[in-house]
């Protein structure tokens, strides 16, 4: 049999068989399970045979319809002890049907998601500080919190065209960003801290900076609403 | 008729917040008046926006207003921004994401069982961009993480709520004969 190799990236076994009904142009609602297994096993096999590197969910997918193949073959004797969890025609067919709802909405979102991209907004310019203390640490919120800075930072410097080599340590900025914490005296806002920092690699080193103080309990973090507060650690 | 007293504040409301954008409850306090006042506000100002060609519309997500420029100056704004081609998500992200969307809270399994691959990498990777949040455990065995979509989701989308996600195509009448059909495959 001849057989055309689409090179084409799939995001899985269940959309590689979507892309075999429509390229065999089966039928979904009518689907005929064994010649969908023959395709996508003769798909596999010319894959491997081109040396391409099958994922193993690829494998397993063709496990499970082998099986089912296979069951097929044998006269079917319903047991009461017969309740494994093997895959059935059904649950194929509806997972694809899901599936190919799914994928169609992704297309949808995509669009949804392009429309949106082509909307710019401004920086915000107020930013009612409220200081209550809460103590709540979630990893979470500080990379929230990194992100923020940097897409500030990058609005507010959109034609820097820079090349040097600057080599920065973190032990040394954690000296420096203790020395602000103990000027200060009090909580600040990290928002507080990268308005010292005159560049990204700054930002980023104060970044693991303050990752490390928080490891070593040398800085505790606060988290209120978007805001991080720092302050030196009592303990 | 609109007080345009009270227009006039909406805007410049809206537009200081720029892109953090805010709530529609806020606004009503502000301005103490009923959120539905709020709501024609934005709607006479977007309306007039139009009628000028302006650069700026007023959009709502998640009940959060924001101010942003119209679609029609998004190339020069690029080129000002120096921006590259427009970062998009990949088909597996928004598989994903969809899966979530519109199944939320869902676990992580129900994601791989859909989609057939697995999805840890890709599920750490929308918690970062702070597309999706863990939404508490789901009460079975393991007691695995829920996941749900975020505002930042809806703004991305530019939903105003998760009800005005596009209707998924119902799946045809023929669902029923088709399970006693591929039976005898």
């Amino acid at each position: 049999m001849k057989f055309n190799v689409t090179i084409a990236s799939f995001e899985g076994p269940l959309d590689l068989m979507l892309f075999l009904i429509k390229e065999k142009k089966l039928d979904l609602f009518d689907l005929n399970i064994s010649v969908l297994i023959e395709q996508y096993e003769a798909f596999l096999n010319e894959m491997k045979e081109m040396k391409f590197e099958i994922a193993t969910e690829y494998i397993s997918e063709l496990a499970g319809l082998i099986e089912y193949k296979s069951k097929q073959l044998i006269p079917q004797e319903k047991s009461d002890f017969d309740t494994d969890a093997t895959e059935d025609p059904q649950s194929i067919v509806a997972r694809l049907l899901e599936y190919s709802t799914v994928k169609e909405a992704s297309v949808t979102l995509k669009s949804m998601f392009e429309e949106r991209s082509k909307h710019f907004t401004a920086i915000s310019l107020s930013t009612p500080v409220q200081v209550e203390v809460c103590y709540d640490h979630d990893f979470n919120d500080l990379v929230k919190a990194m992100n923020k800075v940097l897409i500030r930072y990058k609005l507010t410097t959109p034609f820097e065209i820079k090349t040097t080599f600057k080599e920065m340590s973190v032990e040394d900025r954690v000296d420096i960003i203790l020395m602000f914490a103990k000027s200060k005296g009090r909580e600040f806002s990290l928002d507080e801290l990268f308005k010292t920092c005159d560049s990204l690699e700054c930002m980023i080193v104060s970044f693991l900076a303050i990752l490390d103080c928080i490891r070593l309990h040398t800085l505790d973090y606060i988290h209120m609403e978007d805001t991080i507060y720092l302050k030196v650690s009592e303990a | 008729m609109m007080n345009p007293i009270l227009i006039q504040q909406c805007e410049a409301l809206i537009y200081m917040s720029g892109e953090e954008g805010v709530t529609k409850e806020s606004l009503a306090m502000i301005m103490m008046c009923a959120p539905q006042d709020i709501e024609a506000c934005v709607e006479v100002l977007n309306t007039r926006y139009g009628e000028h060609d302006s650069a700026f519309q007023i959009i709502e997500t998640a009940d959060t207003y924001k101010l942003v420029t119209v679609s029609a100056v998004h190339d020069i704004l690029a080129l000002h921004l120096q921006m590259k081609a427009t970062s998009s998500l990949s088909n597996s992200a928004l598989e994903t994401l969809a899966i979530i969307a519109y199944r939320q809270p869902c676990t992580k399994s129900i994601i791989e069982q859909l989609r057939g691959v697995n999805v840890d990498m890709i599920v750490r990777k929308l918690v970062a961009l702070d597309l999706i949040q863990e939404a508490g455990r789901e009460n079975t065995p393991g007691r695995p993480i829920l996941y749900e979509v975020t505002s930042h989701f809806l703004d991305v989308f530019h939903l105003a709520s998760l009800q005005s996600l596009p209707t998924l195509k119902p799946i045809e009448s023929e669902e029923k004969d088709l399970y006693v059909k591929s039976e005898t495959a």
